[in-house]
């Protein structure tokens, strides 16, 4: 007897899903969704929030960045300003008063009129100043009559001027001279070299502050 | 599929299953390392953020900072003249020349400028030769020394003119050859960097003014008040008697040496006088035989110094007869006149009458010249010997003095209003007015408690300040 099957080919037993596969499929599907899900709550979630947060702090530095680029010129101006008074400053400061200078020299040299401890003249001043060396004197003396004391104790009162911490003096040395139109004719002549110490040097590129 | 077995099917179920598990993981994976990134550099904005609100902070203090630099560098250029000023360098020096009397000779400018576009302060030097006595010399030093522009002077000679056979004197002195490098520097300002623009700044600035000014002291050019020759000897010149001298008439170093001992021995005594009449055991009959003892050898010496200081040749002692003679002499005859003017007052603390009457003259006068502030002057001068008794013969001078004094301080402190009259209308028939600092006032009208308008007029407005009635023109 030929039996024939005349149930839809899906509802036929042979071809119908069993429950494990179902069940497995089932499962599967679950499962998957739930992965899905996940990437999708990290990628639409949390990185968007991270990329949000972003965007804000970009656009709150963008929004400052004005008045740091203010700022930044205001420091440039500061530096260059306190460049230009300190260049002004050295400047100032770096001057010798000369007058003062020869005004104590000629203290010393007058001894408020006693001749006994010394009497000197100079042939000559020559003031050379040398940025590096220091400023240098020069001025070549004599004392008058024969005494070697007299051109110790010249040097000596030289060491007690006002401006005596800022040089470093010659030492003492002689030579006679006789000048038989002069009373008395010996007078003993001698350098005397006062080499000043040199100033602090004004900032670096003093032209180009 | 249909045709594939169980097994077979649940193995594709696995297998699809865990394809898409480990793609979602893969993912998830990528997608956190995408997170840390931009995690990151939120971090490092948000430093940024930190780093520029803080340099934010900072922004009114440096613009404070910037305010003072910007105004302490235009006041610290001042002193530095600009291309332009360097034309009254030169008229400065000519200046100089005429105070001291020295003679210049040759002015050269000694370095190229540097091209000024670079250089904000570029270095000028000038060479200067002058013939002068070391005095002048010393003077056009301090002269350039203490002139409004900075000159510094940086080298000088002085070759001695004294004893040579070209010899030649300005009076006493000789006159030396003096080479000086004068240097400047001009300030460019149009070297300087760009400005920052700073907003309300001169608000800011006016409330910026006291430490401006603090900073300002910080600039300090130093001066000094150069002491003239006052008896000393020119230290380039060979004091010792020369030949010539020694056969002239004037006499001998002894004689001189002689002149000046006696000179010093009688003002020695004098001085000790002096000390005496100060001492106050000394009773008033040895006083007074003192101060007459101390005026006639003030009076002798005076007939006798005039032709006696002449003498006196030798240089070395030229500074001692300035110490130990002139000097002293000076001071004795303060000390006298002090003395006589202390008598003076101890006798009658006031002004005589004679003097308050003149005084009443003088301010009339100067009060009718308009000169206010001399008048006030005159009376504040000798204010405390005008505060006589009433019963004194002179308190109604004094008054009248005083009332002088009130009128011109009354009409300095109206001075010193500010007062803009912008215009007048004059109305015959009524009251007229007058706009005054943008406010219209009427006759009558008080503008302060203290001043009224009393009268206007097509030229002039009449104002009552304090009881005095002054005029103010248009």
């Amino acid at each position: 007897m030929i039996r024939i099957n005349l149930l839809p080919a899906e509802m036929r037993r042979g071809n119908r899903l069993p429950a494990r596969v179902i069940a497995a499929a089932f499962l599967a599907a679950i499962v998957s969704s739930a992965s899905v899900g996940w990437f999708g709550l990290v990628y639409f979630g949390d990185l968007t929030s991270a990329e949000e947060r972003l965007a804000d702090y970009e656009g709150r530095l963008s929004s400052m960045q004005k008045q740091v680029v203010y700022q930044g010129e205001l420091e440039k101006n500061k530096k260059d300003y306190a460049a230009r008074v300190q260049t002004i400053q050295d400047i100032a400061k770096s001057r010798r008063l000369w007058s003062k200078f020869c005004d104590e020299l000629i203290d010393i040299v007058n001894n408020n009129g006693d001749t006994d401890r010394h009497l000197a003249w100079f042939s000559g001043i020559a003031v050379k100043a040398d940025p590096k060396k220091g400023t240098t004197v020069t001025m070549p003396g004599s004392v008058q009559g024969e005494e070697k004391s007299r051109i110790a104790n010249l040097h000596e009162d030289l060491e007690g001027a006002p401006f005596a911490a800022e040089i470093d003096r010659s030492d003492p040395s002689f030579k006679l001279d006789i000048d038989k139109k002069r009373k008395p004719a010996e007078s003993l002549s001698f350098p005397l070299v006062l080499q000043f110490k040199p100033p602090a040097q004004p900032a670096k590129g003093k032209g180009k502050k | 599929m249909s045709s594939w077995s169980q097994k077979k099917q649940l193995v594709a179920i696995g297998a699809g299953t865990l394809l898409v598990c480990l793609g979602s993981f893969a993912g998830v994976f990528y997608t956190q390392g995408l997170i840390d990134e931009v995690q990151t550099q939120t971090e490092s904005k948000q430093q940024e953020i930190a780093a520029a609100d803080a340099k934010i902070k900072q922004i009114p203090a440096s613009e404070d900072d910037v305010i003072i630099l910007r105004e302490n560098l235009d006041e610290y250029v001042k002193i530095l003249p600009d291309s332009r000023e360097l034309i009254a360098f030169v008229r400065m020096i000519d200046d100089f020349e005429r105070q001291t009397g020295i003679q210049g000779t040759g002015l050269q400018p000694k370095n190229k400028r540097p091209d000024k576009g670079q250089q904000r302060f570029v270095p000028i030097e000038y060479n200067y030769e002058m013939k002068g006595t070391l005095w002048q010399f010393l003077k056009f030093l301090n002269l350039v020394e203490n002139y409004e522009r900075f000159v510094s002077i940086t080298d000088f000679q002085i070759t001695s003119g004294a004893g040579g056979r070209t010899e030649q004197r300005i009076g006493d002195d000789a006159v030396h050859t003096v080479k000086v490098t004068l240097q400047t520097y001009t300030y460019n300002g149009k070297a300087a960097g760009k400005e920052v623009k700073i907003a309300n700044y001169d608000k800011r600035r006016n409330e910026l003014r006291e430490e401006i000014w603090k900073r300002m002291n910080d600039l300090k050019i130093e001066h000094y008040d150069y002491r003239e020759k006052q008896g000393r000897r020119d230290i380039l010149a060979d004091p010792r008697i020369s030949g010539d001298q020694l056969e002239g008439e004037k006499g001998s170093i002894e004689v001189q040496k002689q002149l000046l001992d006696r000179y010093v021995g009688q003002i020695t005594n004098l001085q000790d006088m002096v000390q005496k009449l100060k001492n106050p055991e000394t009773t008033l009959f040895e006083q007074y035989g003192l101060e007459k003892s101390v005026r006639e050898v003030l009076g002798e010496i005076d007939t006798t110094i005039d032709s006696d200081v002449k003498v006196i040749t030798y240089s070395p002692l030229k500074l001692k007869w300035s110490t130990q003679v002139t000097i002293p002499l000076d001071e004795i005859r303060a000390q006298m006149n002090a003395t006589a003017s202390t008598e003076r007052a101890k006798k009658d603390p006031f002004l005589p009458k004679a003097e308050i009457e003149q005084l009443i003259a003088e301010m009339a006068g100067d009060l009718k010249a308009g000169q206010l502030e001399d008048a006030k002057g005159r009376y504040d001068s000798v204010a405390s010997r005008l505060t006589m008794p009433s019963t004194d013969a002179r308190y109604e001078l004094a008054v009248k003095a005083k009332a002088l004094q009130v009128k011109a301080s009354t009409a300095l402190d109206f001075r010193g209003m500010d007062l803009k009259l912008e215009g007048v209308v004059v109305n015959r028939g009524g009251r007229s007015g007058v706009l005054l600092n943008g406010e219209v006032y009427e006759e009558g009208d008080y503008i302060a408690d203290d001043l009224l308008v009393k009268l206007v007029e097509e030229e002039q407005v009449w104002f009552v300040f304090r009881g005095l009635t002054l005029v103010r023109t248009m």
